[in-house]
């Protein structure tokens, strides 16, 4: 017991590979990419697919391209705003209306018109929000797109009121009945703004609001003009989410209030969440998962989406504050306790934060299976009694064994997401079920593939103990 | 004279109702400095729950009065068990990352509303008594604004200055809002007074739920509607300052009313364009005090 502690050998941080010698090879991944998901159209086409499939991708590449530029405020800067739907409703607003109101307004200009829009306005907004802070920034940003918004459902002789503005001329050449120029359309120009976006967060402007985002009195004292980075980044988040609103404008040639609405700015900020918002391409894997979620489950059970949103977020916000793609990446570096009072404390949220994913994933095949099978819900539900009595004593079990730091349980509970994994899928649960289950998945190896955790394990088990001596 | 007059009443009669609930989210984050989204839910809960106490369970529209004494109470422990089953283990977190988790709880309990009472509307009579209009400067007022409404806003008013100013309570919750390192320091169990004023802003917000419910509509929705009404309350009158809510409300309340009678099409517009306002020149606040860091 008074071995102490710091025989511990372990890293005091964990290594993030930098960026910048990966740059120019990210560069052919973009290209590749391109070329690749370029021929997604004719595959869906030639495979039978639906149709829907191919909107859907399209629709997630915009909200992709979205959710990037908002993540360079959140993530880059952190700056969290709950107003970025008002650029959607600028740059939408803009294309749209130089197309409607003026005929034979050039295609090409309509669109590069939505991102300088953007930027105009997110310079004129952004010089009154970046002199406020956390809560009272995210209020100033949400009452501007409430001002955007009203303003366009008001404004019945210039923007259509809540009617909307309609019938937009477009290109015939982007609506083709199978979607797949449009698809290409908004491939291409998304593909080309998260590249341009890639090239800033990478350039050293980028690792100057990485900077700022980490300790802004920090970045200030070296010289750095920290509000007018800030303004600067609400540019260029201004300027690319509004392409992102022209391209959304394309596909149904109409633009409505609603693409304004504070509800969008919070479906951004949920997707950045869910894919990690400390990542680059984290809020693009966000949009992906929450799209498809949502045709998934409005598909068959509309009643319940809101409430699986709901719980998606509690969970990252509890387990996966990194969001899905962030677990690699170091945690809480800013820690000054030692390496054993880290594990410590790893292990003690371990055991907690088990049991929101625990019961999550139980009440979600549940409920799946009554929504398919309503006939049987008594039995269902006493089926889920006793799949919840039986799991509590077994992971009690397994989590006070997994305390004893043999390697074993530690393998143990590796393997073990997989165990849920194949009960839903022998459920029928439908796929955004089966997310709930992958999110506990990588909770469980964000927190057993640290590396503080992996020394711990590799400790002989004496000295283990003596780090976790209450664990047990 | 009497049009003035007329505005002037119909903009305190919206006051009020804004007020309870702008009330309970203002005095949350004050001591928790946790910005409640799920605010309006509890509003929501409140209204749906007297909807169920008036309809399924007493058939009787006097038993508004019964739930006028219930359903906040139901309400307030509804918040304390969210309280305790969440909020509880962000304090630490970024207060971002609070105001998202509340989102969360938004969005699973809107859900929660329509499984259990549906998506339609739903609507409660007035107590009995209260079903008519009372003639003022020759203008009809719905009797339960005058009567019930006022009352109830202004009794609560006054009830939480009492409770905060001369209680001993209610200094150890003003000490919160100060520092709340301190009165943890100083032998206060934090965590159970956390859980206590969480308890009481649902509370409130079940009051506003239960008070707003006769006079409009109940609809799963009505707490997105509500909350952001709310947050501008807040922000206007000061985010944590419960005479800045008075004063927020009651702006809300008036600018609604008159810009009703001025500029018909942007009223709206015009109080996002004050909270904007107030933001730039004052951020604190009308009657904020400085504003803290880490909020």
């Amino acid at each position: 017991m008074n071995t102490p502690p710091t025989t511990l050998t372990v890293p005091r941080q964990v290594t993030v590979p930098t960026r910048t010698a990966r740059g120019d090879r990210t560069t052919w991944i973009f290209v590749a990419a391109l070329v690749l998901l370029f021929w997604v159209p004719e595959a869906i086409l030639y495979m039978g697919w639906a149709r829907f499939w191919i909107t859907l991708l399209a629709e997630v590449f915009i909200w992709g391209l979205f959710a990037v530029a908002f993540n360079l405020l959140m993530g880059y800067t952190g700056m969290i705003s709950f107003g970025q739907a008002a650029y959607l409703g600028i740059g939408g607003y803009t294309t749209g209306l130089l197309l409607k109101k003026i005929s034979g307004f050039p295609f090409a200009l309509g669109l590069i018109a939505a991102p300088v829009s953007g930027a105009l306005a997110a310079l004129i907004i952004g010089y009154f929000c970046i002199r406020l802070t956390h809560t009272y920034f995210a209020m100033l940003t949400l009452a501007f797109s409430m001002i955007v918004y009203y303003t366009a459902f008001k404004w019945y002789d210039f923007t259509g009121g809540d009617n909307g503005l309609i019938g937009i001329p477009v290109p015939a050449w982007v609506q083709d009945p199978t979607f797949a120029n449009y698809y290409k359309f908004v491939l291409v120009v998304t593909l080309v703004g998260v590249y341009l976006l890639w090239r800033i967060v990478n350039s050293p402007f980028g690792k100057t609001l990485t900077a700022i985002r980490e300790n802004p009195d920090r970045a200030g004292f070296v010289g750095i003009n920290v509000k007018r980075y800030q303004l600067y980044a609400f540019i260029v988040a201004g300027a690319f989410s509004a392409l992102a609103g022209a391209l959304f404008m394309i596909n149904e040639r109409s633009v409505y209030p609603e693409l304004a609405f504070w509800t969008r700015s919070t479906q951004v900020l949920l997707m950045s969440i869910l894919g990690g918002v400390y990542t680059f391409f984290g809020p693009i894997v966000g949009a992906f998962m929450l799209q498809l979620m949502d045709a998934d489950i409005t598909k068959d059970y509309p009643q319940i989406w809101q409430l699986f949103l709901g719980s998606m977020l509690v969970l990252i916000l509890y387990g996966l504050p990194g969001g899905i793609m962030g677990f690699i990446q170091a945690r809480d570096t800013a820690s000054t306790d030692d390496a054993a009072t880290r594990v410590r404390k790893a292990m003690g949220e371990f055991s907690r934060k088990f049991w929101y994913f625990f019961a999550a994933a139980l009440f979600f095949t549940a409920f799946f299976h009554i929504l398919q099978a309503p006939d049987t819900w008594k039995t269902t539900v006493l089926l889920t009694a006793a799949q919840a009595v039986v799991g509590v004593v077994l992971c009690t079990w397994m989590l006070r064994q997994l305390n004893t730091f043999t390697q074993l349980w530690r393998v143990v509970f590796l393997v073990f997401p997989l165990l849920p994994l194949a009960l839903h899928i022998a459920l029928h649960t439908p796929l955004s079920g089966l997310m709930i289950v992958v999110l506990w998945a990588v909770f469980i190896y964000n927190y057993l593939w640290q590396a503080e955790i992996r020394e711990a394990f590799g400790q002989p088990q004496h000295v283990a103990l003596d780090i976790a001596p209450e664990a047990q | 004279m009497s049009d003035f007059f007329v505005q002037f009443l119909n903009g305190v009669t919206i006051a009020m109702t804004i007020y309870l609930i702008a009330s309970g989210l203002s005095l949350v984050f004050g001591v928790l400095g946790v910005l409640n989204f799920a605010h309006g839910s509890l509003y929501m809960y409140g209204s749906f729950l007297l909807f169920t106490l008036m309809r399924s369970v007493f058939h009787s529209p006097s038993s508004f009065w019964i739930g006028l004494l219930v359903v906040p109470l139901l309400v307030a422990i509804l918040g304390a068990a969210l309280e305790m089953g969440f909020l509880r283990f962000v304090y630490k977190a970024d207060p971002l990352y609070q105001l998202l988790l509340t989102y969360g709880l938004v969005l699973i309990m809107s859900d929660v509303v329509k499984l259990i009472w549906g998506a339609e509307n739903q609507s409660v009579s007035r107590p009995p008594g209260f079903n008519g209009s009372v003639a003022i400067f020759g203008q009809l007022f719905p009797s339960y604004s005058i009567f019930i409404l006022l009352p109830c806003g202004i009794v609560t008013m006054i009830g939480l200055y009492v409770f905060l100013n001369r209680t001993r309570l209610g200094r150890i919750i003003r000490a919160a809002t100060q520092d709340r390192e301190m009165i943890g320091a100083l032998g206060i169990n934090v965590r159970l007074l956390y859980t206590g004023v969480f308890a009481l802003g649902a509370w409130l917000g079940g009051l506003g739920g239960v008070i707003a419910a006769p006079m409009g509509a109940i609809y799963p929705g009505m707490d997105l509607d509500i909350i952001i009404d709310a947050f501008i309350v807040v922000v206007i009158g000061g985010l944590g300052s419960l005479a800045g809510t008075v004063l927020g409300a009651l702006i809300f309340g008036l600018l609604r009313s008159f810009g009703i009678l001025f500029v018909p099409q942007f009223e709206t517009l015009f109080i996002f364009i004050l909270m904007a306002i107030v933001l730039v020149v004052r951020p604190q606040g009308l009657l904020g005090k400085h504003v803290t860091s880490g909020h």
